[in-house]
């Protein structure tokens, strides 16, 4: 079995998790077990974007407002502007889930609504 | 250093008033937002420019109109440290002052700040366990700058956010704990363990893991995408609740029985060495007002209040000395200047 985090290596161990009282299960290699921390969105941010690794070296263009390439955005972890979530909203809609705990869609408030 | 006039002024949240303000000392809600264009560390600094004028001019529209409006470059470094001792801006948005900004409300109960991660890190601060109220203030103030200012929003995603941990809502909401009797019985770890588990972060506000000082905890929702805004303050409620009950139980079954006399040691020396010290670094200030602190919540007769407290938490902090000198002090003289504050404002009060 290929590792879930970065799709290259064997996987080693299976690493659980619980978030928000649901179990999370991953095949990793030895190597992005031992860089695996669960305490903090961030954390789970990252190691979401090492499980994009095969698919962030394909081309995806660069955002046409602020020229941002995705690899930027694995680079740094943050976006170039409000423009980038259209560019990329396939990684996006990727990652979502396994940052916010299984969330896929916002839910809270809307300008000019209530 | 221009800001010592905020010294003589009382803190709004520090107020020791306000649901469970014994343990919990006061709970801010804040929310990122965007406007359609560039993120700040992606931004010309003409782009930076823009938007702090901009949002300053909303935020008169809106009402802010006796708030203090500071641009980060006309303040030294202790200003900026001050301000960030105070909680009313950010490490980041103090180490790049470059058309940097923050507007603070009366009492410092809302604060916006302005070109840090985001373009806008608005935040209402209250004292006590009121988080519902705290979101109503900080929301009645996102629509009152919604009015003049066109924030970066999809349906799908919520508020576009340069980092995708913030979107969505783009509300972080967080209790500011003490648990002293929590940390003295090492029931803290599995608490910490357990408040992850439910999405929540458990975070030392001085100091991280076994090495926090004051045992003050910022506690927070890890999350603000796919829930509802009063959904995820219930959980974070619920959550907050439950601890102040455990801290409670601790403190009851550490102040009865053959516990007592231990605790009523420790919380006596803290007293007697916070009124006689003649040098007090921070940290050792931090863990005597934490023990006094404790003291004074079980409703001990002791010569402080809760308020007072909270006061020289936030006042014996490094940059409120350096303002209250109105000098850069060195160590040796800050930790005297410390002592001596201390001492003086427990013989007053």
């Amino acid at each position: 079995m290929v590792c879930r985090s970065c799709g290259r290596r064997e996987a080693a161990v299976v690493v659980q998790t619980v978030i928000n009282n649901q179990v999370a299960k991953a095949a990793l290699c030895s190597s992005c077990a031992s860089e695996l921390q669960s305490d903090d969105s961030l954390d789970a941010l990252m190691e979401a974007l090492s499980g994009l690794g095969q698919r962030g070296r394909a081309k995806h263009g660069r955002c046409p407002a602020c020229r941002t390439s995705f690899a930027d955005f694995r680079a740094a972890g943050r976006f170039g502007c409000p423009e980038c979530y259209g560019q990329f909203l396939a990684q996006v809609t990727d990652l979502l889930p396994r940052v916010h705990a299984g969330a896929y869609r916002h839910r809270g408030k809307t300008p000019g609504r209530r | 250093m221009q800001l010592q006039t905020m010294l003589r002024f009382r803190t709004g949240w520090a107020e020791a008033e306000g649901p469970e303000h014994d343990v919990v000392l006061s709970t801010r809600v804040r929310l990122a937002r965007n406007l359609r264009s560039p993120f700040p560390a992606n931004a010309a600094p003409a782009g930076l420019k823009r938007v702090l004028e901009g949002v300053f001019a909303a935020a008169k529209a809106a009402g802010l109109k006796d708030a203090a409006y500071f641009k980060l470059a006309d303040l030294d470094e202790t200003d900026r440290s001050f301000l960030v001792e105070r909680h009313l801006i950010s490490p980041a948005l103090a180490e790049r002052p470059a058309h940097r900004g923050v507007v603070v409300g009366e009492k410092e109960a809302l604060v916006v700040m302005v070109n840090e991660e985001d373009h806008l890190r608005q935040a209402a601060l209250l004292p006590g366990l009121r988080l519902r109220e705290a979101h109503a203030a900080v929301d009645r103030l996102d629509d009152g700058l919604s009015a003049s200012l066109d924030f970066a929003f999809r349906d799908d995603l919520g508020y576009l956010t340069a980092c995708p941990t913030n979107l969505g809502t783009g509300m972080r909401a967080s209790c500011l704990v003490h648990l002293p009797a929590l940390a003295l019985t090492g029931a803290l770890g599995k608490l910490v363990d357990g408040l992850t588990r439910a999405g929540l972060i458990a975070r030392g506000l001085h100091g991280e893991g076994t090495r926090v000082i004051g045992d003050l905890f910022q506690i927070s929702n890890a999350t603000g995408f796919g829930r509802t805004e009063g959904e995820i303050l219930a959980a974070l409620e619920r959550s907050v609740s439950a601890i102040v009950a455990r801290e409670k139980d601790a403190r009851e079954s550490l102040s009865t029985g053959a516990a007592k006399a231990k605790l009523e040691d420790s919380v006596y020396r803290s007293l007697g060495l916070l009124g006689a010290a003649r040098l007090l670094s921070f940290e050792e200030g931090q863990h005597h007002l934490s023990l006094l602190r404790l003291g004074l919540a079980l409703g001990w007769k002791l010569p402080a209040d809760l308020a007072l407290v909270n006061e020289l938490t936030l006042t014996t902090q490094p940059a409120h000395l350096d303002l209250l000198a109105q000098k850069e002090l060195g160590t040796l003289d800050r930790d005297a200047l410390r002592a001596a504050l201390v001492r003086r404002r427990l013989k007053t009060s």
